[in-house]
């Protein structure tokens, strides 16, 4: 498996060379992008989101996509990714290498498009691209808002995007299924085990208003799915995910802003968890640009209160010395009980950490 | 008096002139049968947000490269953003397996060629490009 493995990184190196690295299409209907973010971490006081004390370079995301355009209209697409996350369990649990998506799209003329196969669901600003550095302000999407949750559907989607006189709409429907790992933590334990959406059904839209820079979106997903429990079989569980998002970018910066709602049922019990964050970024020059964050997450169970919020804030430098290659400096603090690689009870005392992130990231 | 008419005639000139005056020209295939374009619709069409030319037809948009004087121009008027904010556009719709990027060509010679061979294609060339037969100018509204 490992030898099968590295012929097959050594041939895609290979492909990867030959091909010019260009954001445009050519008349070849063969493309081939790719991006990879590398970088070094380090936290204080306790490890969190897969980042030791001690810091570590086991750090990246990386993903290789092939698109063959059949057509004008017809398209077929492939991405394979590639991650690290540290001292986070959940990379013992997936593949050095794992199929993102694999699809076939049709566009008809009336500009509406159909995909079939595994496409990463279309969700708020950076749902799909929360892993390619080049175009994040941070080295990850915000982390108390996108987690590590479902990204991909298997299934069918269909898109449609239009002129409304001096709007723009995109507005996207989906079903199908989906599977991810999630990590449960015991005082003794982490275990990853895997959910089994077996019922996703969802859409987004976004509408481009004419004030230029600036779209709204808002999305729903309604899905049935069987989660893991230690000890027991699983239970099943169903939720709806309702989301909003504003996104104001212009020349010299941008802001950002979403807001999701997550309500589930389970064993009788119903529970709701809000995640909201805020970006704000400004472009000193062309190339450098600042960028500030907060992210937020909060639950409850039914008839009870909010029990305490995890936050995490953070400050950005970015260098952009072209668009496909960005160097990045970002520092957090962290508090609560989310993301931390450690037991921390939802109910007792909250724990708090800092960490840096140094990386680059590159993009073809 | 004259002095007046004159000022108007210059005014009347510059106004009805198709981008030249921004450094760029914005072409298309002799047998379309547009005369003039919607900037929002122009920048659609080169986002592949709109696949058709507005009175109908398929629409084949296709850049220059990202250093040419006609792109930066082209993207600073059109699209009201810089190439790298668009090159950061694409990536976005690459990377979220929506679109690729319109076809980039080095020079306006090879734009005129292009718009020239596809019927529903449209580009932009430098404003004092000789467009031959084949390809004509359209004005932006």
């Amino acid at each position: 498996m490992l030898r099968i493995k590295q012929l097959a990184l050594t041939a895609t190196a290979g492909l990867l060379l030959a091909t010019p690295p260009l954001v445009a299409q050519s008349t070849n209907p063969l493309t081939v992008h790719g991006y990879l973010s590398q970088g070094y971490a380090v936290a204080s006081d306790n490890p969190v989101n897969g980042i030791p004390v001690r810091g570590t370079s086991d750090y990246r995301a990386a993903a290789l996509q092939f698109r063959y355009d059949l057509t004008p209209g017809d398209a077929f697409v492939l991405q394979f990714s590639h991650r690290r996350l540290g001292v986070n369990p959940l990379q013992n649990a997936e593949d050095a290498v794992t199929l993102d998506w694999g699809f076939y799209q049709h566009r008809f003329a009336t500009g509406t498009a159909v995909k079939l196969g595994k496409f990463a669901i279309p969700r708020g600003i950076y749902s799909e691209t929360r892993d390619v550095g080049t175009i994040l302000p941070f080295f990850r999407a915000p982390i108390n808002f996108y987690y590590e949750g479902i990204e991909t559907l298997d299934g069918i989607g269909v898109n449609h995007r239009q002129r409304v006189g001096a709007f723009g709409l995109d507005v996207s429907v989906y079903g199908g299924s989906a599977d991810y790992v999630s990590v449960t933590r015991t005082p003794t334990l982490a275990i990853t085990s895997a959910i089994d959406v077996d019922r996703g059904v969802g859409g987004w839209g976004w509408l481009e208003t004419p004030i230029s820079g600036v779209r709204i979106g808002a999305g729903l997903i309604d899905f049935h799915a069987f989660a893991p429990v230690p000890g027991t079989t699983p239970r099943e569980l169903d939720g709806k995910l309702s989301q909003v998002s504003l996104d104001v970018t212009r020349a010299r910066g941008f802001v950002r802003s979403e807001f999701s709602s997550l309500t589930s049922e389970m064993a009788g019990t119903e529970m709701t968890q809000q995640s909201y964050y805020a970006q704000g970024s400004l472009n000193v020059t062309e190339q450098l640009s600042l960028t500030a964050q907060a992210d937020y997450l909060r639950g409850k169970n039914a008839g009870a209160s909010w029990g305490r919020r995890s936050v995490d804030h953070a400050l950005g430098v970015n260098v952009a010395l072209n668009p496909g290659l960005v160097l990045k400096l970002e520092g957090h603090t962290t508090r609560g009980f989310n993301n931390f690689d450690r037991f921390v009870s939802p109910v007792g005392p909250a724990v708090a950490a800092k960490y840096v992130i140094s990386s680059v990231s590159v993009s073809f | 008096m004259k002095r007046f008419l004159l000022s108007l005639a210059a005014l009347v000139v510059c106004t009805a002139t198709p981008a030249a005056a921004q450094g760029y020209q914005v072409v298309v295939n002799a047998a379309n049968p547009i005369t003039s374009i919607g900037k929002a619709e122009l920048s659609s069409i080169f986002l592949k947000k709109s696949s058709r030319f507005p009175g109908g037809g398929a629409a084949t948009p296709v850049d220059q490269v990202r250093s040419a004087d006609a792109r930066v121009a082209f993207s600073k008027t059109v699209h009201s953003r810089p190439v790298t904010a668009i090159a950061a556009y694409w990536q976005q719709q690459i990377f979220a397996g929506a679109e690729v990027p319109p076809p980039e060509k080095a020079d306006d010679a090879e734009v005129i060629s292009f718009v020239r061979a596809n019927p529903g294609a449209i580009g932009y060339v430098s404003s004092g490009a000789s467009l031959g037969s084949g390809v004509k100018a359209v004005t932006i509204k």
